[in-house]
Order: C-alpha cells, then structure tokens, then sequence
C-alpha cells in the first residue's frame, strides 16, 4: 500500500512519550477521535484557559466512568508533582491526548480544592502567576497543537492499531471497520497513472482549502486504475479531485465496508524500487527489449535517466530520413522501428556520425566524450535517455552476459561488476538456481560467510540445509546450517564436468577450465568454445552424458531437411536454436520448428565415388584435391556432398562441406561391419575364404629378392603417369621408383606400373607377376616333362613338323650337333618358359605352353635379364634379337645366321616356321646360352644328361 | 594409468564358423574387435595379452531358429585410462587460438588458453600458428608434458582437458 500518511513529525513523537494509555480506553480513544470537533473549540481555548478546565472536567465526567479507585489513586499520586512539570509536556498533555486531559484535569479540580483548602492568599498569587504563564505558553504553541488535533482526528483510529500487539484478548473482529468509520472511494482513473495522481492528491490534501475532509489517498498495485479515498463525504472527495488530469470523476465507487479489510489487507508488492544502477529494460519503442542501466532518477519517481546502448545507423537508413522530413517538425515519437529491422547495438561514434550525418551533431565536449546528436545524449558511447518509469520493465531483469560484456566495452577497466548484476536478478536467478543433495557451496553472505559446506537437503526452495565442512577452522566443521538460496554459491573445481542449467547457454556441457571469484570459464563439448558463466547456473554433469547432443527430435551431426532445396547438418545443437551447415556452405541458425524433418539416410547406403571414381563412404578419411586441402573423416553424404569433420579446422566445430569430386580418398575406414545383421557367409567362413586369398598367397610366395627391382618401369596411373624410372627398392605392393626426370625415388603401387620388357614394350604388373610364376612352374615341372614325350610333344608344334614326335632325346641331338654339343641346352630350353615365351610369336609353341604368344614369358624372362645380364648376354638381348649381337657373343655363328633361319633350316627342313620366329632366334640362341639361369636348375640338367 | 585387466567379450558366431578353426577365429575376431578400443569405463583397451592361449569356453547356441551360438571369451588387457592429476607427455596435433590439442597415444587432451601460462602467447603469424614464449614454442608436432586436470567418459570415447600452467610442464 502506497498511501500518504501525514507524518506526525516530532511533536507526535513527543506524544507518544507521553501517552498513559491503558488498554481499557482504546474503545473510548476511538469514539473521540471521531468525532468531529467543532472549529469553536480552539477560540475557546484563547478566550479563557481556565474554563477550559472546566469542560475537561465534563469530558471526565463522561468519559473516565470505567475508571477504578486506585487507579485514580495513581494519578492523583502522580499529578502531585503536576506543578513542577515542564510546561511543554504539560501542555501537551492536556492538550494533545484526550485521555491524559482527562487525567489531567481531574488532578487539576482535585489539587484546585486541595489548594482551596488549605493554601493562604500569598500562595494563591503565585499559583495564579504561573497559571498566566502556562496560558500564555499554551496559546504559543496554539499552531502546533491545532496540527496535531488534526492529525489527531484523522489518525486518532491508528492508535487502536498501535497497541494490537499488547492487547491478546481484543477480539479482531471488534478491530474491523465499522458504519462508523469513513467511507472509502474508489475513482477510476488513467491506467499506470495512479501513483502519479496519489502524489498530486496528496499535495492538494495538504495545501487546498477544504479538503480536510479527506483522511487518506492510496492505490492499490493489485487493483489497477484506481485511485482510493478515504473521507466522510463525498463532497470533499469531489473538492480534492476537481480539474485534476487523469481522473475519470464521474467513475466513482463507493467500496463496501465489508471489503475494506480485502482492500486494505497488506500483499507482498513485487515492486522493486529502483536504485541508479539497476537493470531494466526499455518497454516500447526502438529500444524495446534493451538492456538498460538506471543513471539517476528524476525527482517526482516517474522518469529514469538510463544508460543504453545506441542503436544507430548514423541517417543512412531512408525510414528515418523520410520521417524527419515528412513532419519538417522535430518528432517526438521518432521514427517506427520494427524490433526486426533496427540498427544493432554499438556504441555512438563520433567518426560516424560526423561523417554520414553531422548536421544533426550538435553539442561536441571531446574531452569528455560527451554529444548531443539528433537531440540525444551520448556520453563515452552511451546514449543516455529519459525514460518513464512506466515504459520500462523492472522486474526480473536478467541481463545476458554479452549485454554486460556491451555495456562494459565502453568503460575498458571497470570490468563486470557481478554485485550490481547479482543484486539486480536475484529473485529471478532463485528460481533458476537448483541445489542438489551433494553439491558443494560456499556461504557468500551472513555470518558463515567464507564457509564451504556441502549440501545435505534443499526442503525448501529458498532454504537449504549445508553441511559445514573442509573449513579452516576445526570448530565449525561437521555442523548442520540453514542458509537462504541467495546467500549460497556453488563451488567446482578445474576439471570438473558441469552442464549448465540455465541462461543463454544452458544446455551446454563442458569441462571448467578457470575459476574466478563468481565466474567459471569452461570448453563446451560441443563447440570447444569458452563460456563464462555464474557458478550458480551449473551442475555437475553425470558422466557418459550421451543424451547431451539431443535436444528434441533433433541431434548434433543430424542430416535435416530444412526445406525441399535445403539440407543440412546439425553443427551445434541448442536448446532453442541449431546452427545447420548447408549443403552450399552456409552455416543457418534455425529454429526446431523450421527443420521441416531429419534425413533418414541408412548408413550403408551413404555412398559415393571421389574424383577417382574410388567408393567412399562414412568414416573414410578424404582430403581436399584443390582449395585448402583440409583433410577429413567423412560424417555424412548427401548426394554428391561430404560433410567432413576435421580436427584442424575450428570454424564450425571442425565441420565442412565439399563437393565428393574435389576429394581424394586418403584411408578405408577399416570397419568392421557388424557381419551378423546380413550374414555374408563367403566373408564369414574362414574356410570359404581360403580359395579366393590362394592367389596372393602364392604371390607372396615368391622368395628371395624382389622380382621387380632394378625393371625398367613407366607409371601408368596417377601424377607421375607417363614418367619412365627403375625400380630401386620395393616392399610388397609399393615399389621405389627412380624417376628418370625429376631425378627422385617416389614410393608407387606394383600395380600403377608398366613394365618395360624390351624397349617400347611394356607389360602390366599382373602379366609380369604371371609369367615370372609361370616360368617358376615350369622350373618346377621340369624333369617330369622331359621324362614324358609329351614335353616334347609340346614342342611337336606345327613348326617343328614331326620332329617333334620323336623322342626328345632323338631329336637333341640334331640340335645338339649344331651347337656343339650343347644339347642339353635344347632339351631344357625346350621345357622352360622361356622357349614358350620365344615360341610366343610362333602360334605353335604359344599352343604348346597354353600360354603361348603371351607376352609375360617375355617378362618372366625379363624377370631374368639380371641374369642375362651377367652372362653378358644381355646386350644381346637388349638389341632386340640382332643376330650380330649373338654373334659378338661368338657362342652361336650358326645361330646367327640361324637367326636368319639358314642353320634352322639345315636341321630339320623346318625353315619356314623357324623363319616365323625369325626375329626370335636369339630366344633360341638364349636358350643355348650357358646362362647361370639355367645352371641353376641343376635337376633339370641331371634329368636331361640322363636321357642321354 | 595402465592397468592389466580382466574382461570379457561376448561372441556370437553363425554356424557356418562351427569348426576345427572356431577356436581360432573367435581369438581372431576377439583381438579385431576389442584391441585399440575404448570404453568409458575402463579407458583404451591397448593390448591383449596372451592372446594365443585364450579361454573361449563353451559357446551356447542361442534360441531360436538362427542357429547362432554365443561364447563368452574371458581375456586379459592392459588397459589405460586417463586420471585427473596424472602427468603424461604428449604430441600437439593441433594450434588453435582457444588453446591446443596434444595426443596420448590415443587420447586426445585439449589445452585450453587458459591453463596455458600467461606468457605464452598465441601467435597466429607463426608459422605453423603457435604459442610462444620467450624461450618456448608450442606448434603442432611440439612435445610437450601436461597435466590432466579433467576428464569426460563417454560411452565408447574419453575426452579430457589438460593444463601446462604448473612447474615442470610445458614443451619438452
């Protein structure tokens, strides 16, 4: 209840002082306080002092009946000393409170007849004289008096109230007002302008005449628009409210006795009173919903000077040109701004302003930054505006962080004073706050001060049981206190796990990396960013918090459909705002109700190709081929699109989006995929894997040194494609290859390389691989097709003729003769690949082997040119069958001019299909060569010499 | 911390394994499955020991028409699980201006700025961005020893943050 009372002031004080009153009068001191006492009385009081005796001694006689003897004893005993009293009290006494007159009084006829009794004419003059003088101080002090009577009657009826605490047996029901009492108006006025009006009310109630009348102006804040008052008649209210603003005097009501005690009865006001330096933000106009910071207050409570940060675009936006011109006039209301489309908060520059829009800079004090521009006032960067109180949210205010951050940038050191901030959200920040069984706090207010306990029970929301602990001082330890909500702080530890539960970032989840005196810094899981926040707005998060990143239907790293063009992920997921990365790359902040659904993408299904063409797909390791080249683990693919999660990169969370054609697979996800959903028993059954891994087993088999080393090779695949090199080094699949240009070893895969079999030939790694284990075979075959006609009956080729269908050994010979002897060179060369790979130009040997005219038993007997070469045959070799190389090698003249088919044709008339592979005689010619190769096989030699 | 512990993995197998190579295969699929995993609870499975000699036990074939049975395959791991307050050295694997990450082994500890010492700048120009001090520089690749003040168990993952903002930590 916001009513004016008329203080008493000190006299009444005094009063109080002296005021005797016994229980029993209150009823008594009720009546005659309201009853209206004629203005005859005072000029009474100045004609005669001593008549005035008399009526009190009426007054007694009507009123003191309840009084006893020994009480009146009392008095009497009391008043004795009346005469030495000061006369001030004295005056009062009598005076001021009826009852006390009345005591008064009653010594005074009493101790009057004592004096006519027994006191001679000497004593009678002085007695008179000090009467004068008491008169005479009583008319002085007339003014005062007359103040109190009134206040006396007004507020006669609280001094019942006044002694309610003392008073047990007086039955509350007598205490309530009565037809007696004044009659209480309600008047309806303008809405949010009640107090205003009380204020006017009250002052017209003290200074205008007639008005005495009216007893009390008040407002309700439950009761809005009206303005009560408390008068006898409705006439005085009708006196005090004429011609005022704001009042609706025809809407008057009188309130029914029964609901005064409704009306009257106190309620908690929510109203806060606002203090220079407390938040509030602004209701309406461009600065609605700002945060703002009361600068002073201006003299009648109805206006704030507050502190706000501008929101201007310097004139540069046509609304409010348009509006300044179109009125030609200063506008008061200013231009419309919708909350959407106004200038974001910054601080006032003058730079700016002096740039864009100087006319309208009027006042410029540099030195202490302060300026008027466009008729408002910015001082250091702040605007600071007059705001009706009215116009401006007060309760509740919770100012964000990043508003404190603003409104601190300005003012560089003075940092964020968290006092001003706590004192401001208290009641809003109780309700938010929630202790749990367990939580570790410390008392930052009251006598345990300092103290850290830990909580043991929150019955209450506002009071919390804290277990007094880990304090220095060994007394108070291990005792249970009681402490208010507000006056508690929680208290982490570097490490600690915590989510936060309220505020802009709740929801968020982090570790705490630093801890101020009231501020906790922490890295959110999310985001890896920092977030300062208030201790109080955390909880220990439970660990293994899986369910942190979903919020809603929603999840962090979700495909979302934001519209039928639109898809994206999910970057960072908070409580009422997700942050999507498009598929184009922007990063969105989206409401949930604007993702229109989540992508229901199956995971093995989430497949595309990379530039090579190579399948990608979630969980591989791609990089970039242009651009950045930032290198990825792939979260998620649509279409054509990777979203790629990369520890290197901080914008997004580490999250990017790349078309699947600029990527470069760099590593498989080596995933195990759970086999038992579809069971695949070829991948399954070990033994169904045997046959399939036989091949490369066998690969591997090949011991000793690395067939491909020192081959001549070209790159067929890849950067280096095209570029010619040697082998120096391999390792299983990945050869080192000696590029002949850029004159370095490069690591490339076997199977990218083409294998040079002779100049201008080359052979893939697989053909080579093949022919090598081939021609291994064959070693391995040796004897037991020598033994067999049927070896030779590989060599029954239509180019040998029959002479293929006689024993080998028959034929040998006639070989054997022509090489001088060397038969066994034939015999063998006969069943080694390398005759098959020689025959691979003559269709009848390439029959013979199955793989005939195949160029890998050239390669496997590339794979030999080592070999070759140590046998100094290889130049030979090299010349590509030059007969005059077999000749330098001076081993086979008749060989090379059998190359020429002559001496072919001499043995066995089979000139013609020697001269097909006329240009391979030096195939033959190898095959006789007494290359180590060949001695190698000794079984082989053994077997041939025993058939001879 | 590394801890020797004993676990044990359920298997459930397609009758197709049911064999002479079961035994094997299970022991196989056991050291594929587990070895260089990570639970929240126990930390990074690292290694299993004596994996030649692993009880398989006797499978159970699971009801129902599948025909699948299930062994319960007891081993024995060293395991490592990171403690707040332990000390370990580490790799940076990444700069960034909120702090850096540094790897233990599998474990990833993010460094934040704030428990970086104060004279230890962040240097954006660096090549490769860095931190540095007068005489120290911490960039990706830089050895470095931290404390772990904070750890998060996750279901299958475990992230912790560290500090060098003590004596004796910091690049090595």
């Amino acid at each position: 209840m916001s009513g004016v009372k008329p203080d008493p002031e000190v006299k009444r004080e005094a009063l109080r002082e002296l005021t005797h009153v016994k229980p029993e009068d209150d009823d008594s001191l009720m009546d005659s306080s309201q009853q209206s006492i004629p203005d005859g009385q005072e000029p009474k009081h100045e004609d005669d002092g001593l008549d005035d005796l008399e009526d009190e001694d009426d007054d007694e006689d009507d009123e003191d009946d309840g009084e006893d003897e020994e009480e009146s004893l009392r008095v009497r005993k009391k008043s004795r000393a009346n005469r030495f009293l000061d006369v001030e009290a004295e005056v009062d006494n009598d005076e001021d409170e009826e009852e006390d007159d009345e005591e008064v009084a009653q010594f005074q006829r009493e101790f009057v007849d004592d004096q006519q009794e027994g006191v001679d004419e000497a004593l009678g003059a002085d007695r008179l004289h000090r009467k004068l003088d008491r008169t005479r101080e009583r008319l002085d002090e007339q003014d005062a008096q007359e103040l109190a009577d009134q206040f006396k009657q007004r507020y006669g009826r609280s001094a019942s109230t006044r002694y309610m605490g003392s008073t047990t047996n007086v039955s509350q029901r007598l205490l309530l007002p009565s037809v007696d009492d004044p009659l209480i108006w309600g008047i309806r006025v303008r809405n949010g302008k009640e107090k205003e009006i009380v204020k006017t009310l009250y002052a017209r109630m003290l200074n205008k005449k007639g008005t005495s009348e009216v007893y009390s102006i008040f407002q309700r804040d439950n009761f809005i628009g009206y303005v009560y008052i408390e008068a006898r008649r409705l006439d005085a209210v009708n006196r005090i409210i004429e011609g005022l603003p704001g009042i609706y005097a025809s809407n008057k009501v009188l309130v029914p006795i029964e609901e005064y005690p409704d009306l009257l009865r106190p309620g908690k006001s929510d109203e806060i009173q606002l203090q220079p330096g407390a938040y509030v933000r602004v209701k309406v106009g461009k600065y609605k919903g700002d945060l703002g910071i009361v600068d002073n207050l201006a003299e009648n409570d109805l206006e704030a000077r507050i502190k706000l940060i501008p929101r201007l675009d310097y004139g540069r936006s046509s609304t409010q040109s348009v509006f300044e011109s179109a009125d030609g006039e200063k506008k008061k209301r200013g231009p419309f701004y919708n909350s959407k489309f106004r200038p974001p908060q910054r601080l006032f520059s003058e730079i700016e302003a002096t740039q864009y829009d100087s006319e309208h800079l009027s006042t410029a004090k540099r030195d202490r930054g302060y300026y008027i521009y466009r008729n408002e006032e910015y001082i250091h960067g702040f605007l600071y505006k007059d705001v009706k109180i009215s116009q401006l949210e007060t309760k509740e205010i919770k100012p964000t962080l990043q508003e404190i951050t603003l409104f601190n940038s300005g003012d560089g050191s003075e940092g964020i004073d968290l006092q001003s901030i706590a004192t401001s959200i208290k009641d809003a920040s109780e309700k938010a706050i929630q202790f749990q069984t367990d939580d570790r706090v410390e008392i930052v207010s009251g006598e345990q001060s300092k103290m850290k306990g830990k909580v043991v029970a929150a019955t209450d929301a506002k009071i919390i049981r804290v277990l007094l602990e880990g304090n220095q001082e060994s007394g108070v330890n291990n005792t249970i206190v009681e402490v208010p909500v507000s006056g508690l702080r929680k208290v982490f530890l570097t490490g600690d796990h915590v989510t936060v539960i309220h505020g802009v970032h709740s929801e968020e989840s982090g570790l705490i990396v630093k801890i101020e005196d009231n501020q906790v810094t922490l890295v959110s899981d999310q985001t890896k960013k920092d977030i300062t926040v208030f201790p109080n707005y955390l909880m220990k998060s439970i660990d293994s918090s899986t369910t942190s990143s979903q919020i809603g239907r929603f999840e962090l790293h979700q495909m979302v459909q934001l519209n039928s063009m639109t898809v994206g992920l999910i970057i960072k997921a908070e409580k009422e705002v997700f942050t999507v990365l498009c598929t184009d790359g922007r990063v969105l902040q989206v409401e949930p109700r604007s993702i229109q659904n989540v992508l229901d993408i199956n995971r093995m299904t989430e497949k595309t190709t990379d530039k090579n063409g190579l399948e990608i797909k979630v969980g591989d390791v791609v990089k970039e081929s242009t651009g950045e080249r930032r290198q990825g683990n792939i979260l998620h693919i649509y279409r054509s699109f990777l979203f790629l999660k990369s520890k290197d990169v901080s914008e997004n969370t580490g999250i990017f989006v790349v078309s699947s054609t600029d990527v470069q697979t760099i590593s498989n996800k080596g995933s195990i995929v759970s086999a038992f959903k579809t069971p695949d028993l070829n991948k399954m059954n070990p033994d169904r894997l045997m046959p399939p891994p036989a091949a490369p087993i066998a690969a591997a088999r090949f011991s000793g040194r690395d067939i491909t080393l020192n081959q001549h090779v070209s790159v067929r695949k890849g950067p280096y494609k095209g570029k010619k090199g040697i082998i120096k080094d391999a390792n299983g699949e990945v050869a080192r290859v000696e590029m002949h240009n850029p004159a370095k070893i490069t690591p490339i895969n076997k199977s990218d390389l083409l294998f040079e079999l002779r100049p201008g030939t080359f052979i893939a790694y697989e053909q080579f691989l093949e022919s090598y284990r081939v021609r291994r075979s064959g070693f391995g075959g040796a004897p037991i097709t020598i033994g067999g006609g049927t070896s030779h009956g590989g060599y029954s080729t239509p180019g040998y003729g029959g002479g293929s269908r006689r024993s080998g050994s028959s034929f040998t010979p006639a070989h054997g003769g022509e090489q001088g002897g060397k038969t066994p060179a034939w015999s063998s060369g006969g069943k080694t690949p390398a005759w098959s790979s020689a025959g691979g130009k003559t269709p009848g040997w390439g029959s013979n082997m199955g793989n005939g005219g195949k160029t890998p038993s050239w390669s496997s007997n590339g794979g030999k040119t080592p070999a070759w070469g140590s046998g100094g045959k290889t130049p030979a070799w090299s010349s590509g069958g030059k007969t005059p190389a077999w000749s330098s090698g001076g081993k086979t003249p008749a060989w090379s001019s059998g190359g020429k088919t002559p001496a072919w044709g001499s043995s066995g008339g089979k000139t013609p299909a020697r001269g097909s592979s006329g240009g391979k005689t030096p195939a033959w010619g190898s095959s006789g060569g007494k290359t180590p190769a060949w001695g190698s096989s000794s079984s082989g030699w053994d077997t041939i010499k025993r058939e001879e | 911390m590394f801890f020797i512990k004993d676990l044990a993995l359920n298997l459930t197998l397609h009758p197709s394994y049911f064999g002479p190579q079961m035994n094997q295969y299970l022991r196989q699929k056991l050291l594929t499955d587990v070895e260089g995993t990570c639970t929240g609870q126990f930390g990074y499975i690292i290694c299993v020991l004596d994996s030649m000699s692993i009880d398989v036990g006797k499978g159970k074939v699971i009801p129902g028409n599948s025909g699948y049975a299930e062994f319960e395959v007891k081993y024995r791991a060293v395991v490592w699980k990171p403690f707040k307050g332990e000390v370990v050295d580490a790799v940076v694997s990444s700069v960034n201006n909120m702090g850096f990450f540094a790897d233990v082994g599998p474990l990833s500890v993010f460094i934040s700025k704030h428990l970086i010492p104060n004279d230890m700048k962040y240097t954006p120009s660096h090549t490769p961005p860095a931190y540095i001090s007068d005489d120290q520089v911490i960039m990706k690749g830089s050895r470095v020893r931290i404390k772990i003040i904070g750890t998060r168990a996750d279901v299958n993952s475990i992230s912790a943050i560290g500090s060098i903002k003590e004596d004796f930590l910091g690049p090595l």
